[in-house]
């Protein structure tokens, strides 16, 4: 059973891997037979990551965001769903080669901390906790979408200002389209990360007792929240958009990677999974 | 063969009062001793291009010979000896280069829907033949092949169009963007107009001292003027520059950029100026420090133009290599003198050629279509045609006749079943749409199927797949749906009978043949093919039919159309001892029958009696004096029926 969900785990990422080979041959021939075929080849990439997901939540017995590896995974999970609905709701499928190797990176790094054995905390294992990581990995998927369509306007706005126009201008979108969705995911993003902040917050004054106001991984969260916020308000109020409200976009996802990833691993205190 | 054409100005619509003016494009290229076939193709500037028929020509020809006479004082001797060149091929190449988008030199340009409008307006002037008809359903099918398969018309190759597909790469929908706009009428005309055709919001012009072209422009695309003073306000929202004009761009360059620039809240701008005389020597705005710019001049627009063209070169050498095999064929096609044949379709009437155009366009496509006609009209003909002109021409086309089969045994044997599904099933069946895989389904007398039939029929369209009899596997197949009938579908969806889902599908693109009383031009070329097939079948010489014959033809309604043409003279020319078909060869049928028009529905006042005395003839003389069966259809006695034919004196 165990081998089996490793051997699973490695399966998903092979197969987001031929998704995103699919995205990329699409993204040079657009041709719409094989639009069908990515679609598909992406949902059983999907669906087998469901498969998985549900077998960790057997192994364990809790939801799979008890630790790093099993987060990762589901916050890889739940970023693709986000990315299949839009991509159906608005009819572009030039996205997924920016946004299958986001879920490359994440998916590789939770299959290389896999464990199922490692006991989990009991102070991790409530409710109250679950919904915060949920709403959390909401926030992250929305952040997300923000940034590939951030680089995606950055890519396409570079080779407009080049004046030697390629493949960019000619499979992409318009600027406009990129902006709209950008500055929605972060509006979205925004309220979903305060509202999780804040019950991390609560949770964690209750559980830690005072310990944790110089947590690296608390205070990362909130920069980055700070981050998105001046994407917020700069746009509100000094009309920062298009290129420079794209580049505050890229620049917190990289915060939220580094805050993630990095800190989880090399400055883990108490704010951990263990 | 000599086609005859030529590049004149038509100011008329019709030929009979049209003033010829002749181009100075024109005269040049005659004197030049370029044939006048080659003539035709240039494209002058906002003047329709006339095609000149060949059968009647005298009266355009006398008045066309005289104004080049006159116009390159030659004789009519030399007139005559350029106008009639047998060579038409490089004619016939622009032609079709046009009906591609691609300019004489063969390379693109893009005005394939200008090229069309011109093309029917032409045609409604009543000058369009045979030829010109042929050569434009080439044209079109040419056009979706490029387009289709070698993506030609997508990239931009002119700078309006780089300006309006950079307009949309910044903005998405243009509605809601404005534009403003200086300079002369006619090097503005062209970008507005491509932006127009893309929905732009609004244009803005400046109101500038005693420009009258620029007030023509405002009216033409419903702009707005601004005022200098405004300037600064109309820049400070305005998405997308076009300058045209040094002076203009020196003025909102030493006034208002900077601070108007500032003032935009980084709301992106598309600049673009054309300036005479190049770039280099004027003085550019400087945008560096505004990040949401996309400034261009017309150096950069020309680069990017250069650049696709660069890009279509290799396509185009292919598509060269169509177009000269097309023409091999136009010239085999003229020369064959089946001038209304059509691969399998013959007709001259308008009707049958505005079909030959939608099979041209439309047979590339993966899109299914409904035909829909009398029966005998030729429907499945239709359906070969598109096969034939689709890219699946080398694949399989089967034909499936739904109304011939029963109920379970049409299922089975369209979707193909498994061994012991049925008593009697003992192998596994292919179904004959899984035979047409990658090919064409042709599914004739589609109103007789059964509703179980129907939904299957739908989920195949929807999702591509089939399901055979018996079996839990669904197979996925690449199959074009060619569906035909002779019943009123629509009815049949509101009565029930059909269902209304399967019908949209089927329905996406329909074609009408109408029967053949609807288009009595084609009873004689269609009697010419019959002749010559069936003279060959029975090896006899027959060569025509003299008039008494043809008359006939052209009156007898043809109830049962084309196919009964067909039968008729088969049977005629079975019958005939001379080397023309005479009256007395055709069936009976057709010689009794009463004329097919104003008899029984005559026009003009008539009395009752009239009436009567006029049906009870045009009854009779159909169906052969049959007083038996005359007397059924009247619904009178025999002996009525003698007493009103004596009273109206009808005799045989």
């Amino acid at each position: 059973m165990k081998e089996l969900t490793y051997l699973l785990s490695w399966l998903v990422l092979l197969l987001y891997a031929v998704s995103f080979w699919n995205y990329l041959r699409y993204f040079k021939e657009k041709s719409e037979a094989l639009a069908l075929q990515i679609r598909r080849w992406l949902l059983v990439a999907v669906s087998t990551h469901t498969i998985y997901l549900a077998m960790l939540t057997f192994l364990t017995g809790h939801l799979p965001v008890g630790n790093t590896f099993m987060v990762l995974a589901s916050s890889a999970w739940f970023f693709v769903v986000v990315y299949l609905v839009l991509e159906v709701r608005l009819h572009e499928m030039t996205m997924g080669v920016f946004f299958l190797p986001v879920i490359l990176l994440l998916q590789f790094i939770s299959n290389s901390f896999i464990d199922v054995d490692k006991p989990l905390n009991p102070i991790l294992s409530g409710m109250m906790f679950e919904v915060h990581v949920a709403l959390m990995i909401s926030a992250y998927a929305a952040f997300t979408i923000s940034f590939i369509t951030s680089v995606m306007y950055i890519l396409l706005s570079r080779e407009m200002q080049s004046k030697r126009l390629g493949i960019f201008f000619e499979r992409l979108p318009s600027l406009q389209f990129f902006d709209n969705l950008s500055n929605h995911a972060v509006n979205i993003g925004l309220v979903i990360v305060t509202i999780g902040i804040g019950m991390g917050f609560y949770m964690a004054a209750d559980v830690w007792e005072g310990k944790w106001a110089l947590d690296p991984k608390l205070l990362a969260v909130v920069v980055s929240w700070g981050i998105y916020l001046v994407h917020f308000l700069t746009r509100k109020s000094i009309g920062w958009q298009g290129k420079r409200a794209a580049i505050v976009s890229v620049v917190g996802f990289n915060w939220l990677l580094f805050s993630f990833i990095i800190v989880t691993t090399f400055f883990s205190k108490i704010h951990n999974f263990q | 063969m000599p086609i005859f054409s030529c590049g004149v100005r038509m100011d008329a619509k019709s030929r009979a009062d049209c003033d010829l003016k002749i181009d100075s494009h024109f005269i040049r290229s005659v004197s030049d001793g370029i044939s006048v076939e080659e003539m035709l193709l240039t494209r002058l500037d906002s003047c329709v291009e006339s095609f000149i028929r060949l059968s009647d020509r005298d009266g355009f020809e006398a008045t066309f010979v005289k104004a080049v006479q006159k116009a390159l004082g030659l004789s009519l001797a030399d007139v005559e000896a350029r106008a009639y060149r047998a060579e038409g091929a490089v004619a016939v190449k622009r032609f079709l280069n046009r009906a591609m988008g691609l300019n004489e030199a063969g390379e693109v340009e893009g005005h394939i829907h200008e090229f069309r409008t011109d093309f029917l307006q032409a045609r409604e002037t009543g000058l369009i033949g045979p030829y010109f008809n042929r050569l434009y359903q080439r044209g079109l099918w040419l056009a979706e092949k490029a387009r289709i398969e070698f993506n030609l018309q997508k990239k931009a190759v002119s700078p309006e169009l780089v300006v309006s597909d950079l307009a949309q790469k910044i903005f998405g929908d243009l509605k809601g963007h404005s534009v403003f706009v200086a300079g002369n009428s006619a090097e503005c005309e062209p970008f507005l107009q491509r932006l127009v055709a893309r929905n732009i919001g609004e244009v803005f012009f400046l109101n500038g001292a005693g420009r009258k072209s620029v007030r023509g422009m405002c009216d033409q695309f419903h702009g707005k003027m601004v005022s200098r003073d405004g300037l600064g306000q109309m820049l400070r929202s305005v998405d997308l520059v076009l300058l045209f004009d040094q002076e203009m761009l020196d003025l909102i360059v030493e006034h208002d950029l900077s601070r108007v620039m500032s003032t935009r809240n980084n709301a992106p701008l598309l600049w673009v100026t054309l300036l005479e005389g190049g770039e280099t020597a004027t003085k550019q705005p400087d945008f560096s420090k505004f990040y949401n710019v996309y400034a261009y001049n017309r150096n950069d627009l020309h680069g990017i133009v250069e650049a696709n063209l660069r890009e279509y070169q290799k396509v185009i050498r292919i598509i060269n290599r169509l177009v000269v095999k097309e023409i091999d064929d136009f010239f085999d096609w003229v020369n064959s003198s089946d001038e209304y044949r059509f691969g399998n379709i013959i007709g001259k009437s308008d009707a049958v050629q505005k079909i030959l155009e939608l099979i041209a366009r439309i047979s590339q496509t993966d899109i299914s279509v409904l035909i829909d006609g009398e029966s005998g009209t030729g429907k499945e003909l239709v359906a070969l045609a598109i096969h034939a002109h689709s890219g699946r021409s080398e694949k399989p086309f089967v034909t499936v006749n739904c109304g011939a089969l029963p109920e379970g045994l049409l299922e089975s044997e369209l979707f193909g079943h498994v061994k012991g599904s049925f008593t009697g099933a003992t192998s596994n069946k292919k179904g004959l749409i899984e035979e047409a895989d990658q090919g064409t389904i042709f599914l004739d007398e589609i109103g007789e199927t059964s509703q179980a039939t129907q939904v299957k029929l739908l989920r195949f369209l929807q999702e591509g797949e089939i399901k055979p009899v018996g079996s839990n596997e669904t197979r996925k197949l690449d199959v074009r749906v060619l569906a035909a009938t002779n019943r009123d579908l629509e009815k049949m969806v509101e009565e029930g009978t059909f269902r209304q889902d399967l019908f949209y599908r089927l329905n996406v693109i329909q074609i009408t043949v109408p029967p053949l009383r609807d288009r009595r031009e084609d009873i004689l070329p269609l009697t010419q093919f019959f002749v010559k097939k069936y003279s060959d079948v029975t090896h006899k010489t027959v060569y025509g039919l003299d008039e008494g014959a043809d008359k006939k033809l052209k009156r007898y309604h043809w109830p049962g159309n084309v196919r009964e043409l067909e039968n008729a003279i088969e049977r005629a020319v079975a019958l005939s001892s001379g080397q023309v078909l005479t009256v007395e060869d055709l069936p009976p049928a057709i010689l009794g029958a009463a004329p097919a028009s104003n008899n029984r529905h005559p026009g003009g006042d008539l009395s009752l009696k009239d009436l009567e005395r006029r049906h009870i003839a045009a009854t009779l003389e159909e169906h052969d004096w049959n007083y038996d069966l005359v007397t059924r259809i009247l619904g009178i006695g025999r002996t009525t029926l003698w007493r009103k034919m004596k009273e109206y004196n009808i005799s045989n």
